[in-house]
């Protein structure tokens, strides 16, 4: 996606790690982060891990509400920390139950990172659920503590959101990657990520094919997370849809209260998770 | 429903006594909070782990300052 003119190669030659493809993508070379670049982080409480943990025992992923998770986010008060040689464990309690925590240390950060973390202190975890020795563990990449516990509050909410957006959009029949994630660290919402297929609610099924293919654009997360929305006149050139068409089906949707426009008449964002 | 159990609440420290605090529940109930807090200052919102011994007595166990702005919106 990204063409990059860096000659890896040349870089690194002679050094004793060579980053294969490095001249055809600037995504990370390291093949953890870039799994949990490519995926979103979901916000759950202890007790839907431990549910979907129990329920996917036997099965390479792990979901909540019919998503794939892999990436998660928890708040809660850290109990029973043990410090060993090459990691840290606790338990994290969220007041719906409690779960182990692994944190891995390789580098002097990570150390000074798990220093501050105590006992009975309330941290936001950030992990991967990982497979170790046939089993799923929760190893996680960021552990912070809680400064503002208003966070604590958001972060409840948030997973109340995202329950009822995942199990809302099962309900709908919506298919393909209808996977809500966190909006904190400004990582946007896929919900419409990544598809080609229709993805859009029932409501839309009665659209032209013009209006469904503006919404599908529209819905793009670069466009959701965008401020300004998009231009007419990229619609029209990435759609290659004549303006007028173009702008029939934006009055159309904007009757219908499907998009809005933003900072002129000829910039427009959908009103999903707006 | 709650008492004999442990509870999580969030109260507003109003006042100091020997051996409690008093405080007032996001409801406006008054709460009376057993046990001696923590050495270290406490702010204005508390979150008290603990077990209700009626409906305005907890015992606590655990002592969280909240801040002084939890729950309140700021600018």
């Amino acid at each position: 996606m990204y063409a990059n003119q860096f000659d890896g190669n040349a870089a690194f030659s002679g050094g004793g790690f060579m980053p294969s493809q490095a001249t055809q993508s600037t995504e990370q070379s390291f093949s953890s982060s870039k799994n949990r670049d490519t995926q979103g982080i979901v916000p759950l409480t202890v007790k839907q891990l431990n549910e979907a943990l129990l329920m996917n025992s036997d099965s390479n992923n792990i979901s909540v509400d019919g998503v794939d998770v892999n990436n998660v986010t928890l708040v809660g008060m850290v109990f029973d920390k043990v410090e060993r040689v090459t990691d840290v464990g606790f338990f994290l309690d969220d007041g719906t139950g409690r779960i182990n925590v692994l944190r891995w240390i390789n580098e002097p950060c990570d150390t000074n990172e798990m220093a501050n973390i105590k006992d009975k202190m309330y941290v936001r975890v950030h992990a991967n659920l990982k497979g170790f020795q046939g089993k799923r563990q929760l190893v996680a990449f960021a552990v912070r503590p809680m400064t503002d516990f208003n966070e604590l509050s958001f972060h409840f909410l948030e997973c109340m959101y995202v329950h009822m957006y995942n199990t809302k959009l099962r309900a709908t029949n919506v298919s393909a990657d209808p996977q809500v994630t966190s909006s904190v660290n400004g990582i946007p919402f896929r919900g419409y990520q990544g598809t080609q297929q229709s993805h859009l609610p029932g409501q839309f099924s009665e659209m032209k094919g013009v209006e469904q293919l503006v919404m599908s654009y529209l819905q793009q997360p670069a466009a959701l997370a965008s401020t300004t929305g998009v231009h007419v006149n990229e619609l029209v050139q990435r759609l290659n849809i004549p303006l007028d068409q173009i702008m029939s089906a934006i009055r159309f949707l904007d009757d219908e209260g499907h998009v809005y426009s933003t900072i002129d008449d000829e910039h427009y964002k959908s009103t999903a998770n707006a | 429903m709650f008492v004999g159990r442990k509870v999580r609440v969030v109260a507003q420290v109003m006042q100091f006594d020997v051996g409690s605090v008093i405080g007032k529940s996001i409801d406006d109930h008054q709460l009376i909070i057993k046990g001696s807090p923590p050495p270290h200052h406490l702010s204005k919102h508390v979150e008290i782990i603990g077990i209700a011994d009626t409906s305005q007595f907890v015992a606590a166990e655990i002592w969280t300052s909240f801040g002084d702005n939890f729950g309140t919106v700021t600018s």
